[in-house]
């Protein structure tokens, strides 16, 4: 049946398939593409690595972390890990020089930074980093923008159905969505089996993987800006009983999906022995506020090992106008450049405090 | 999820009641009640889409609803006129659709003079393109005799109808028309518009976004450097991608049409099938081949017969099809590579005519059958015309931006 027999617009309306041989293949089809995790994790298991080289730079710097965690043998003190906020928000090579200096020698600080507001990416991050090096202490930063309850783009591209993260305890809607992301994945699995795609030179290697963003707010031009910044002891940006009333829970909750990552990636880094510092990344808006901004208070929320850290935006701010607080930023929620190595200049100390009692239980 | 049941319910609602009609025996109060019905469900659907503005929303619905009766004026006016003025009545439609997509600062300087925000005019004249087309297309129906004027009621209900609303196909008026004079709930059963709906759906929302995985935005996207090979991996996934997500959209709406006991014209059958590119736009978004036949190519062709003489029949053909398919390219939208997009399936279609037409005279009729019916010619066809469309689809895919990237990716540079 063609669709001429619909012209006269009252013969019959055309079946969806021609013949029984097109409903075959479409039924084979569909069943095709909907096992296709399961053939391919026997067929052809991908190995992590290989995911790393199929991401899009503009999603992370997993060209870095590639190379980080598959090439380079040493270990690495500390690493920044996270969402947007964390990849162009601190200076790690910053911290690694004042590191090197109190350890009395190499240190080595990296970053290890996404575009997606998601904790599903960071844990399969550092699973992959824990199974091949040792790590001192991990960094990362919960923002205060909306996460979605479940996969982003970055994440269904960087989970496989072949090495998967952990669901145990995870809802059946969230494993259904999970296996969707695999189905997703297929066809560009299936390219790189017939051929593989080869590993990329990073730019961020003097970086140590962190975005250092030349830009201006909001589209500006960028402008070199070196911001006065507020020397404070290591104890007074530390998350504790003498310093809590710096700090400010909104009470905002992360979503299902992200608080499950969040608390597996934290009992990852548990069975490790790696402590984990929740930083908190101040927003424009908030540049006034006399008190850090939390969504909870992590500490309670995750314990041991984990520790906060955080600075009131009006003690970082304080000697700024509103145009040079600008000069840190690109957009309302991210650090440019400036504000990168301002805010890796002030938290530095506290860093390094911790990382020096990182064995230490608080 | 629990934010889209009432979606559905609306959804089911409409269907029902769009059903409902088929069952209403005075035919002046069929159309009538089903104009209101597709019309209500339009505002309602404005105004959820919308989420807030509902008075602004109703406004502008009543705007469009309003643009769209000084159309069926104006047909009523002057389609029936002999001379050149008819066509005020084919162009009227598209007017607004001039304005919005290629007067861009005209159109932007009225949003910002009424300070209307931009999303509440996206949701409101959704489907602009298409409802441009559709009334345009009923002039000519009208002018020529297929079907009688219809009235204003059924001008709206067929302006308004839900389905072809937001992306087509430009289901001809006549078609819709028999479908409500004399109602056939028989030829359209429930359990095949469901299989269409599920097909379509499976189409639209798996195959086609696995197909886009590694097409020219998935593929190339990634700011690393890729082999030659990749570039006719993205071009079929691309081709395979948009006849999915095109094709399953529109199964989707002869579907719930079908539900609504409205037939709605096939806009694809088996495209890869073609052998030639002709075959093709005859497979191909088949209601906008036959609206760019009806509306453009042949009054352009005929009249250009008629000035250059018969001696010239092929070279008027040429040019007919060089100004339809401008017009498709243009369509598409404002952009340059629309045009060349178009200007190249015109060159296509005008090789393949002057080929066809050379064939035939070399080899005769009978040897031309023989030719047609080879398998080996009929295989080398299918796969030069897969080719062309799938290569072409390159400038309909990719803006400037995405071009570049896509090139400065495959000579080995990466951003």
């Amino acid at each position: 049946m063609g669709p001429s027999n619909q012209e006269s617009g009252t013969g019959q309306l055309r079946h969806a398939f021609q013949n029984d041989f097109q409903a075959l293949a479409f039924l084979v089809l569909v069943t095709g593409v909907l096992v296709s995790p399961v053939l391919i994790a026997h067929l052809h298991p991908q190995d992590r690595r290989h995911i790393y080289r199929t991401m899009r730079e503009e999603d992370g710097g997993f060209s870095f972390m590639e190379h980080e965690i598959y090439e380079v043998k040493d270990n690495i003190d500390v690493v920044f890990i996270g969402p947007s906020t964390v990849w162009s928000g601190i200076d790690s090579p910053i911290v690694e020089k004042a590191l090197t200096e109190k350890l009395g020698r190499p240190a080595r600080v990296m970053t290890f930074g996404n575009t997606g507001a998601s904790m599903d990416v960071p844990y399969m991050l550092m699973r992959d980093l824990l199974s091949h090096k040792r790590v001192g202490m991990v960094v990362t930063s919960v923002p205060r923008a909306p996460f979605n309850d479940g996969l982003t783009p970055q994440g269904f591209r960087f989970l496989s159905y072949s090495d998967p993260p952990e669901t145990d305890g995870l809802p059946l809607r969230y494993r259904a969505m999970l296996y969707a992301g695999y189905v997703l994945r297929g066809p560009r699995d299936l390219l790189d089996w017939l051929r593989p795609a080869p590993s990329t030179a990073s730019s961020l290697l003097h970086t140590n993987g962190a975005m250092l963003a030349l830009a201006g707010w909001y589209g500006q031009p960028y402008t070199p800006f070196t911001a006065p910044y507020p020397q404070l002891p290591p104890e007074a940006s530390i998350y504790s009983t003498r310093t809590r009333d710096n700090f400010s829970f909104s009470g905002a909750p992360l979503p299902f999906f992200q608080t499950y990552y969040l608390h597996k990636l934290c009992d990852l880094l548990r069975t490790r022995h790696v402590k984990l510092v929740l930083v908190s990344i101040p927003q424009y808006q908030e540049r006034r506020n006399s008190l850090a901004i939390e969504r909870l208070c992590w500490p309670d929320v995750l314990g041991w090992p984990t520790a906060m850290v955080g600075i009131p935006p009006a003690t970082l701010f304080r000697n700024l106008s509103d145009q040079d607080v600008q000069k840190l930023y690109y957009d309302d929620l991210h650090l440019n450049r400036n504000g990168s190595e301002m805010l890796a200049r002030t938290l530095t100390p506290a860093l390094l405090e911790l990382y020096a009692n990182r064995s230490r239980v608080d | 999820m629990a934010g889209m049941i009432p979606l559905a319910v609306l959804l089911l609602a409409y269907v029902l009641a769009a059903r409902f009609c088929a069952y209403i025996r005075p035919p002046n109060w069929r159309t009538s009640v089903f104009m209101a019905v597709n019309v209500a469900t339009y505002a309602t659907l404005a105004v959820w889409f919308a989420r807030g503005e509902a008075k602004l929303v109703l406004a502008m619905c009543g705007a469009y609803v309003l643009l769209v009766v000084a159309s069926f004026a104006v047909m009523a006016a002057v389609s029936r006129r002999l001379d050149w003025i008819a066509w005020v009545a084919v162009i009227f439609p598209i007017l607004p659709l001039v304005l919005m997509k290629y007067l861009p600062s005209v159109w932007n300087g009225v949003l910002t003079g009424t300070h209307i925000p931009p999303a509440v005019v996206a949701v409101t004249i959704i489907g602009i393109s298409y409802m441009a087309f559709r009334l345009s297309h009923l002039v000519l129906e009208v002018r020529n005799g297929v079907v009688p004027r219809p009235n204003l009621a059924e001008y709206l209900g067929f302006a308004f109808f839900l389905p072809t609303m937001i992306v087509g196909p430009i289901n001809p008026y006549s078609m819709h028309q028999r479908s409500l004079a004399k109602p056939n709930l028989s030829s359209m059963p429930i359990g095949r518009c469901l299989l269409r709906i599920l097909v379509g759906g499976t189409k639209y929302g798996v195959l086609g976004n696995l197909a886009n995985q590694i097409s020219y935005a998935g593929l190339f996207l990634d700011g690393k450097p890729h082999g030659l090979i990749d570039l006719p991996v993205a071009m079929i996934a691309y081709y395979l991608y948009l006849y999915c997500n095109f094709s399953g959209f529109c199964d989707v709406v002869i579907g719930v049409a079908g539900l609504t006991g409205i037939h709605v014209s096939e806009n694809f059958n088996n495209p890869f099938a073609a052998k030639n590119i002709r075959e093709y736009w005859n497979r191909w978004h088949i209601t906008l081949s036959n609206y760019v036949r009806d509306v453009i190519f042949s009054p352009v062709s005929k009249a250009l017969v008629r000035k250059l003489g018969s001696r010239n029949v092929n070279i008027a053909i040429s040019l007919g099809i060089l100004a339809a398919f401008f017009v498709v390219g243009v369509w598409h939208g404002a952009e340059w590579r629309f045009v060349v997009y178009g200007l190249l399936q015109a060159a296509g279609l005008i090789v393949n005519h002057n080929y066809t037409v050379w064939l035939k005279r070399r080899l005769g009729p009978q040897n031309y059958r023989r030719y047609n019916e080879s398998r080996w010619a009929g295989a080398a066809g299918q796969a030069l015309t897969f080719s062309f469309e799938a290569a072409t689809l390159f400038l309909f895919a990719n803006d400037t931006y995405l071009m570049k990237s896509v090139i400065s990716s495959l000579s080995g540079h990466h951003t």
